[in-house]
């Protein structure tokens, strides 16, 4: 097994993880000042927070996906994907745009594997989504 | 053969880098939205811990059976009931922050289980108010909230046991899930 260290991963962890398993990672500060990293996957983009860190560690990150549906979406189809599916949970945004959300905890107790793991049950899903409400 | 993170040449038999420890032999270049593929790669980790690695208790490969489950369940001080539903594979419940909690196994080859599923719902007689769901999972980490076909709230979240599930991690995903339903009841008045 491949421990993550005590307290989690910094950013630049992240960044260095998903860069080499092949991904698209760019650091982006919001005008809060607070940092987070943007990727793509599947061909949409995806943000990666990371709520809560401690001296630059952080145990846990967020995954979200927005999509841009310009008022189209019905957003009474989402009750049924979160009692349906597992895993992630799906909301709709200020302007009825859909979004789909994974939380991964990182420490005490992660490993790399399990990491991974998590990130490949959130792209299997993120597939679902993306099929089944015809979202690109 | 060069970094490809940090661009620094290494020897061929070299796995990770000299400079920065990423690994050389799966490394690929980073990849634009418009080329990522359909079934995208997994990332593999970076190959050297930034701390030494702590101690973790490794749940085994594939998972855990019902039994293991319990067992832990039982040293953590929660109450497990086995009962069996319509799928013929049985399911523990248990108790949390005073309300029933149903632990159904996932993802199962055999006896052990590579994952959980936890959920609580709530008899509400239809008083739940269903406008409230998308703001709480708008607002809310870790757990999806949906309601019945009877309107009644339910909470759910899935833990990940294997490969790389550690005893640790799901005990800090249980406490996750402690603390979260807590907020649950006590925002939307649920017993």
């Amino acid at each position: 097994m491949s421990p993550i260290p005590d307290g989690g991963l910094t950013l630049e962890d992240l960044v260095a993880w998903l860069q080499v398993g092949g991904y698209s990672a760019k650091m982006v500060t919001a005008e809060s000042g607070s940092r987070h990293i943007l990727s793509n996957t599947q061909g949409v983009p995806f943000d990666i927070f990371t709520p809560g860190c401690m001296s630059g560690r952080c145990a846990s990150i967020s995954l979200v996906v927005a999509f841009s549906t310009k008022g189209k979406f019905d957003v009474s189809q989402l009750n049924e994907w979160n009692s349906d599916v597992p895993w992630c949970k799906a909301y709709y945004d200020t302007v009825n745009d859909p979004c789909l959300d994974m939380d991964i905890s990182l420490w005490p107790g992660g490993t790399y594997e399990s990491l991974n793991d998590q990130f490949a049950t959130f792209n299997s899903v993120l597939g679902k989504f993306i099929a089944k409400y015809s979202l690109r | 053969m060069s970094c490809p993170r940090c661009g620094t040449e290494s020897l061929p038999d070299q796995s990770f880098c000299k400079n920065c420890g990423a690994a050389l032999a799966t490394a690929e270049p980073a990849q634009s939205a418009a080329a990522a593929p359909a079934a995208p790669a997994l990332p593999q980790p970076p190959p050297v811990p930034q701390t030494p690695p702590v101690s973790l208790h490794a749940i085994p490969d594939g998972g855990l059976t019902i039994e293991e489950l319990t067992r832990w369940l039982e040293s953590e001080g929660y109450s497990v009931n086995l009962v069996t539903g319509e799928s013929g594979r049985p399911h523990i419940v248990t108790k949390s922050q005073g309300s029933p909690l149903n632990i159904f196994q996932g993802d199962c080859k055999g006896e052990r289980c590579a994952s959980l599923e936890l959920a609580t719902g709530f008899s509400t007689s239809g008083k739940f108010d269903i406008s409230q769901i998308n703001a709480w999972n708008y607002d809310n980490r870790w757990c999806r909230a949906y309601y019945d076909d009877v309107n009644d709230p339910w909470l759910r979240m899935n833990i990940d046991l294997s490969p790389g599930g550690t005893y640790e991690a799901l005990s800090e995903r249980l406490g996750i899930w402690n603390r979260t339903l807590g907020r649950f009841i006590a925002q939307y008045s649920l017993k």
